[in-house]
């Protein structure tokens, strides 16, 4: 009988000569805040079996969550997600024409014995995503070549916007984020690998999208067809130019359906839909279903306006989140490696069923809620 | 790799300078689709951007001094605190020409990015 194994590994590793200015090479130039942010004196050793219990329950999420986004349409369920009367129209409408979507991530907690938990489903605005497809896969070739990485992120990225070119006008998509480094990087490397698919595009801040009273324009007023938006619907249909969203023609990727599912309020639809299933945990709008739990935001982004209710007391983080209601959750089985929590981002490209989960990112922290300062640590299959 | 930013634009935002200079005295009986207890956020956000309303079947301008989300969060901290409000209804009518669109407008998209990280 053989030894069974009790945890995914985190395994200690002196971080290559130079490191910063090779991931800088990848193109990840905020690697380093108070700490550093890209994390190579550790990585985390996942078996081929590890693999397999990710991705098959990335590809069972993907398809419960479609599932989960046509009840709250055929249910009615906006006000329970506080998604505003103004955006269900057009909710419904890009469901109803099948608008593209390109990618998510499900971020789970798994600690190599039970089942992975979903947390949350970023369905919306993920980040993290150069580190996860690029600057982790570079590591691995110089730091152990003769081993795997689930990471197929870069080729299902190309292959997707290949399948999403015919509904794209003019074979061009423009990306557009908040004018910061961490986004303005997401997009540009999104924008690499439209441009590898023989797409057209350009990079402009959100603020600099224009209206001339038919259409969305870019900076250089030329309409725009087809954009992406690494910037949160929810945010985009309270602000002004909303009252454009349904009379414009602009096709948006991430599309407006995805907003019921980057909701925390999805948490507890799926677990109302899907009760009982391995991979959830049990969530509820109203009150916690359990003396301990974690309770979120409905809109909450990165970490912010958590609290955890366990035996040893709450822990809280700050933040600006929270007016729109909150959703209660079962504490998971965290992987706690030493003294630190792991969170996996589970990737997903496209919505072929069955087939999207593309590769993973690991995220730890010394609290037991991963924030935006939480690092993100490289792994590898032995 | 280099992040490949066009030069910025100087921000369009202000437009309808025509609109701008009419004063909103003469309709002050119109009902504010921007205020709390009467708000109607897709009124309020036309009504902010065409610098005007139409209320009783009459085209009203109206100008504001804040962006939408500073009404919008108005409304929220009054629904908070266990106010009652009662929407305008949204009406059309025909808007007068020189209230007509003369440029492009830009800054409607970004603004609550502008405090937080939209990253998740």
């Amino acid at each position: 009988m053989g030894i069974r194994r009790l945890a995914v590994r985190r395994v200690a590793l002196k971080p290559r000569n130079g490191w910063q200015r090779k991931v800088e090479d990848a193109g990840l130039l905020w690697h380093s805040g108070a700490q550093p942010y890209w994390n190579e004196s550790a990585f985390y050793e996942f078996t081929a079996k590890d693999v397999e219990r990710l991705e098959s329950a990335t590809n069972e999420l993907a398809r419960m969550a479609l599932q989960a986004a046509q009840h709250v349409i055929d249910e009615k369920l906006y006000a329970k997600l506080a998604i505003p009367e103004s955006a269900i129209r057009l909710i419904e409408q890009s469901w109803e024409d099948e608008l593209p979507s390109l990618y998510g991530r499900f971020d789970f907690a798994y600690d190599g014995v039970n089942p992975p938990k979903l947390l949350e489903y970023n369905a919306d605005t993920p980040t993290s995503l150069l580190e996860a497809a690029v600057v982790q896969w570079y590591w691995l070739e110089e730091t152990a070549p003769r081993c795997d990485q689930f990471n197929s992120i870069h080729e299902r990225l190309l292959a997707q916007w290949s399948d999403l070119a015919p509904q794209l006008p003019g074979g061009r998509i423009d990306f557009c984020s908040m004018d910061d480094l961490e986004d303005g990087m997401t997009v540009t490397y999104l924008m690499a690998t439209a441009r590898q698919a023989g797409l057209e595009g350009s990079i402009f801040p959100m603020a600099e999208i224009g209206w001339n009273g038919e259409s969305f324009v870019g900076p250089y007023d030329q309409t725009l067809g087809a954009v992406f938006k690494l910037y949160p619907w929810e945010w985009m249909v309270r602000e002004e130019f909303s009252a454009h969203l349904e009379s414009s023609k602009t096709i948006w990727v991430e599309p407006a359906w995805k907003m019921l599912l980057s909701n925390k309020g999805i948490l507890p639809v799926l677990w109302d839909f899907f009760t009982g299933h391995p991979n959830l945990l049990p969530a509820s709008f109203d009150a916690p279903l359990a003396r301990t739990w974690v309770r979120k935001p409905l809109l909450g982004r990165e970490g912010a306006n958590v609290t955890i209710r366990s035996a040893a007391g709450d822990f809280s983080t700050d933040g600006e989140y929270g007016a729109e209601g909150f959703v209660y959750q079962d504490v998971a089985p965290m992987a706690c490696l030493g003294d630190k929590h792991v969170v996996i981002g589970s990737w997903v490209i496209g919505h072929e069923d069955g087939n999207t989960a593309a590769g993973l990112g690991i995220r730890e922290s010394d609290t037991p809620i991963v924030t935006n300062t939480s690092q993100f640590v490289p792994h590898l299959l032995n | 790799m280099a992040i490949d930013r066009r030069p910025r634009k100087k921000s369009a935002q202000v437009i309808f300078t025509v609109a701008a200079a009419v004063g909103i005295s003469a309709h002050a009986q119109a009902s504010d689709p921007c205020n709390a207890a009467t708000f109607n956020g897709k009124v309020c956000q036309s009504a902010i951007k065409q610098k005007g309303l139409c209320s009783g079947g009459a085209w009203v301008p109206m100008t504001y001094s804040e962006k939408y989300p500073y009404y919008y969060d108005q409304y929220s901290a009054y629904l908070l605190a266990g106010g009652m409000a009662s929407p305008v209804a949204e009406e059309s009518c025909k808007q007068p020409g020189f209230f007509g669109r003369l440029a492009i407008a830009r800054g409607g998209f970004g603004t609550t990015g502008a405090r937080w990280g939209s990253g998740g």
